[in-house]
């Protein structure tokens, strides 16, 4: 007979209980996705209420399929925030513990192929919030909740720039200019969108400054200087970045929510599409060469959306549901 | 600096994967205590509207996780970081007082000590925020709240990256002033003072002295490696260390460890606090009074208690200070004496237990003079001591005389008349009014020991002290009696707004022909930075005789001397300055034929009214 727990020991049976003794859990809160091609893609959750706050990054070489069950895993101990390709089979992942790290695939002897960790640097001094690569894709930026902004060299897993109070509070958002190995924008909860080129002694300039925090940003892939920027008050501004004179272009009110994530579509014939999700429930993408008109909008994910990510004229989301959704967007039957 | 208890030293977790692990991490390495989040700092709540709403399951681990004592002793608890009341955002502001609400509910349930946030901007941005904090620390919970206010306003860093120039910049000190001002000077809230690399002005440093600091946060990034290869602090971090080691405060180390193991950083941290430890005669008496107020002592009204005598005549500056001034005396006396085989009369008025009469037997002795002592005093219990030291030890040299001063008919008078009369703030324990008793029985070129004495003021700020005085009750007084006395305190967290200013002298013996111990006085003061006006600290120096002084003016403080402490006069309501106001300060001392006491009133910065008008919350007896 199985023993029985006393009525009274519940709290001390439920301390005492070690990490194998527990059911399975799963990292639920899904946090980011990314695509990089048909065989290679990747999926990050962490669980944040859970007793244990780590999190666990998946690995897929096919994207039909999301399913967390039967593709490869890694567990982090930490929540995991953010995630960005360098290459097909290369990776990088920021953590809540201000740890990033590096997974790329090793052959054995036997050439079966290894998911492995080619790298750990715990730099940030708070949580690693948001990542970017250079065009280099040697080269990547980081940002976090100590305020610091740090510019790092993969190979030599070192930070070859680190500005540390880059803002005053939070760094929600960082993003390389496409195309750059220097140029990048960052957004924070200070209210001010920064572009950095680390090229120059005095490598910051503002771009905005609101009244509310800046929540996201993002570059346009073929409008250069063209940025997206979201706010705590749901609004997207869309802003000429052109050095030597920042010019707000428009300012949409979008969500009644904090704007979470922007993304343009990276296909060259749908440039204008700006895919973009807030702290609801909801995937939107706006038109921004048409009045910022909503031209796709999906609520069918039942938390918080966190993750978005475009491709082959596809927009993928992910979300505390647990739920990663395909969305296809009809350019033709506008909603 | 009087630190007697170890260093307490606590370990920031940004993240807190498994509490358990974080609390035994930091336990193994020496820390006292965590600050975690209490919700994961990501998971944001909807309480609005929506489906998020409906979200099913916990919002954090459960309280079961730890046992309540480790909840109530090991835990500051770190509200989430992107909560912001005062949005202009509706839901988001919404959204931000429920998670606030939730999360401060929460820290009750566990019984944390406290919570704690960071404060990035001033009271505009920050006025909602400031009245949910008010309205949780104003029940009756326990919850103390650290809040995280940087030295350096960070832009002046965030600027360095940029073209242009961040102009004038904003103290974070103001952050702090205009939240615990509209928090109405709550003692639950304190300041977790968050250590820059670049260290602001002396001055500004000093400000802090006089706020409820808790707790210094040093960042990992702040250390710097020694030549053996640990992590050590630059030596203007070490002395901002020293300067607050005194207000008895905690550390907290945050961001990453840099080191091979995150016990080197609480080792140094301890051998820095075991540094600042001072085990001198002032520092032994003086532990445990810190900012504890006393009233001060009548000793014409009540006399003083065996056990007073004897902390007094344990002071061992004081009483050489007084033999060497009686020793010049005489030898000043005995140059002009005409016939030398006469024995100078010297009267020791307020005996007490008898130090001053073996001092003028000492002084006597090494002098080779011979003297006739007089020992007055009105205590009889001190009385009795007198009579058997006389007895057995003064040899017929001394007469014992068990009376008031005021009221003795000498029968002969005296060269030299030594007094130990005076309090904190000189003249207020009625040395004045005592000496004008016996001033009739000094020969005209007599010598009085002291000779003179000056009470100082200075503008002094203080929140721990406004609130000590706000606490008083006393139901038998005016509800603002206690705004209207003055206080012997230890003086130790406090800002000096501006240095010292004599105010009122007395000197004896006296030879104005009506004696009037009334005074007036206005004293002006310059404010050098924002800061906020709590009282008047007062301080006295004496002159005993020729170069013999005594002084606890802190600019010429007697080395060493404990038997008196600052005086402090509060004032109603604090008062805000800013850099460059004139602080215009009247001070009365006022007598009738029952008392004496003192009256003050500030005419600017801003008019005040008068504090203790005809001496209602407080005089001092005749």
């Amino acid at each position: 007979m199985d023993f029985l727990t006393p009525p009274n020991l519940n709290a001390d049976v439920y301390r005492n209980m070690s990490l194998t003794d527990r059911p399975p859990v799963s990292n639920k809160h899904l946090q980011f996705i990314s695509i990089y091609n048909e065989k290679s893609a990747i999926l990050g959750g962490s669980n944040l209420t859970d007793r244990y706050w780590s999190g666990t990054v998946w690995y897929y070489n096919d994207i039909t399929n999301f399913d967390r069950d039967k593709t490869l895993q890694i567990k982090t101990e930490s929540g995991v925030c953010d995630g960005i390709f360098l290459q097909s089979d290369k990776f990088v992942i920021g953590e809540d513990s201000g740890a990033l790290q590096v997974f790329d695939f090793s052959t054995k002897p036997n050439d079966l192929e290894e998911l492995q960790c080619a790298g750990y640097a715990a730099l940030h001094d708070n949580s690693l919030l948001t990542l970017s690569a250079f065009a280099d894709k040697e080269h990547i930026v980081s940002g976090g909740m100590d305020c610091c902004i740090k510019v790092w060299d993969i190979s030599e897993l070192m930070a070859t720039h680190s500005f540390g109070f880059a803002h005053t509070d939070i760094i929600t958002c960082v993003d390389v200019k496409p195309g750059s190995d220097t140029e990048f924008v960052s957004t924070s909860y200070d209210c001010e969108a920064l572009m950095w080129d680390i090229r120059l002694s005095k490598p910051a300039q503002s771009i905005l400054k609101r009244d509310t925090g800046l929540t996201a940003i993002c570059w346009s892939f073929k409008q250069p200087n063209i940025v997206a920027i979201g706010t705590d008050h749901g609004e997207i501004i869309m802003a000429d970045v052109r050095k030597g004179g920042v010019n707000v272009l428009s300012i949409s009110s979008a969500f009644s929510r904090p704007v979470h994530r922007l993304l343009f579509n990276p296909n060259s014939e749908r440039i204008e599409e700006l895919a973009a999700c807030c702290d609801d429930v909801c995937v939107e993408v706006f038109d921004i060469n048409n009045q910022f008109s909503l031209i796709y909008k999906d609520d069918r994910h039942t938390d918080f959306v966190r993750g978005l990510t475009w491709f082959d004229s596809h927009l993928y989301s992910c979300s505390w549901d647990n739920v990663v959704l395909k969305h296809t967007i009809d350019f033709e039957n506008n909603i | 600096m009087s630190n007697q208890r170890p260093v307490s030293c606590g370990l920031d977790f940004c993240a807190a994967p498994d509490l358990n692990n974080c609390l035994f991490a930091a336990n193994s390495s020496k820390y006292e205590f965590i600050c975690v989040p209490l919700v994961h700092p990501l998971f944001k709540r909807e309480f609005v509207s929506g489906s998020a709403k409906k979200r099913a399951g916990p919002f954090t681990r459960p309280d079961i996780v730890l046992c309540s004592s480790d909840w109530n002793t090991l835990i500051i608890g770190k509200l989430s970081p992107y909560i912001k009341a005062d949005s202009k955002n509706p839901s988001l502001k919404k959204n931000s007082e429920e998670t606030l609400k939730q999360e401060l509910a929460l820290a009750s349930h566990l019984g944390l000590v406290g919570v704690t946030f960071k404060l990035t901007k001033g009271i505009k941005e920050n006025a909602n925020l400031s009245r949910i904090i008010c309205d949780k620390v104003s029940s009756m919970c326990s919850l103390q709240v650290w809040i995280q206010v940087p030295m350096e306003n960070p832009i002046k860093q965030a600027y360095s990256y940029r073209e242009e120039d961040c102009g004038k910049v904003e103290s974070p000190w103001e952050w702090w002033n205009a939240f615990r001002i509209v928090c109405d000077y709550n003692r639950k809230l304190g300041v977790a003072l968050i250590v820059s690399h670049d260290l602001p002005d002396q001055e500004e440093i000093d400000r802090w002295l006089g706020e409820p600091v808790k707790c210094l946060i040093f960042p990992t990034t702040l250390f710097i490696t020694n030549k053996k290869g640990y992590p050590v602090l630059s030596k203007a971090h070490q002395a901002l260390v020293k300067k607050f080691a005194m207000l008895e405060v905690q550390f907290v180390l945050t961001g990453q460890n840099r080191y091979q193991n995150i016990t080197y950083y609480h080792n140094y941290l301890e051998y820095l606090w075991k540094d600042c430890e001072s085990d001198g005669a002032v520092e032994k008496y003086a532990r445990g009074y810190e900012d504890y107020l006393q009233c001060p002592l009548q000793p014409l009204m009540d006399n003083l208690e065996s056990q007073t005598y004897e902390v007094f005549e344990k002071d061992p500056v004081k009483y050489s200070q007084y033999q060497t001034a009686i020793y010049q005396a005489i030898s000043a006396i005995k140059s002009k004496l005409e016939d030398k085989s006469r024995k100078i009369v010297i009267m020791v008025v307020g005996a007490g237990r008898g130090p001053l009469v073996r001092a003028s037997l000492n002084a006597a002795k090494k002098a080779n003079q011979p003297i006739k002592v007089y020992a007055v005093e009105k205590n009889p219990n001190a009385v009795l001591t007198l009579q058997a030291l006389e007895k057995d030890l003064w040899e017929g040299k001394v007469t014992v005389v068990s009376c008031d001063m005021r009221e003795w008919n000498s029968p002969e008078n005296a060269d030299i008349v030594v007094s130990e009369l005076l309090g904190s703030f000189g003249d207020n324990e009625l040395s004045p009014e005592c000496l004008d008793g016996i001033q009739r029985f000094v020969k005209p070129d007599g010598i009085c020991i002291p000779t003179s004495y000056t009470s100082y003021i200075a503008p002094v700020q203080s929140s721990k002290l406004y609130n000590e005085v706000r606490q008083c009750r006393d139901k038998d007084k005016h509800s603002l009696a206690h705004f209207e006395t003055s206080y012997v305190v230890h003086l130790q967290n406090k800002y000096d707004i501006a240095k010292p200013q004599p105010l009122f002298t007395f000197k004896h013996p006296s030879n104005a022909t009506i004696t009037d111990n009334s005074r007036y006085d206005t004293k002006v003061f310059k404010v050098r930075q924002n800061s906020v006006l709590h009282g008047f600290s007062g301080y006295f120096d004496t002159v005993l005789f020729n170069n013999i002084t005594l002084s606890i003016k802190p600019s010429t403080h007697s080395p060493g001397m404990f038997s008196w402490f600052p005086i402090f006069f509060p004032i109603r309501e604090p008062i805000q300055l800013k850099a460059g106001d004139q602080i215009v300060v009247h001070f009365w001392r006022q007598c009738n034929s029952k008392n004496v006491w003192y009256e003050w009133c500030i005419s600017e910065p801003l008019p005040g009214p008068i504090h203790n008008p005809g001496g209602r919350s407080y005089t001092i007896g005749l």
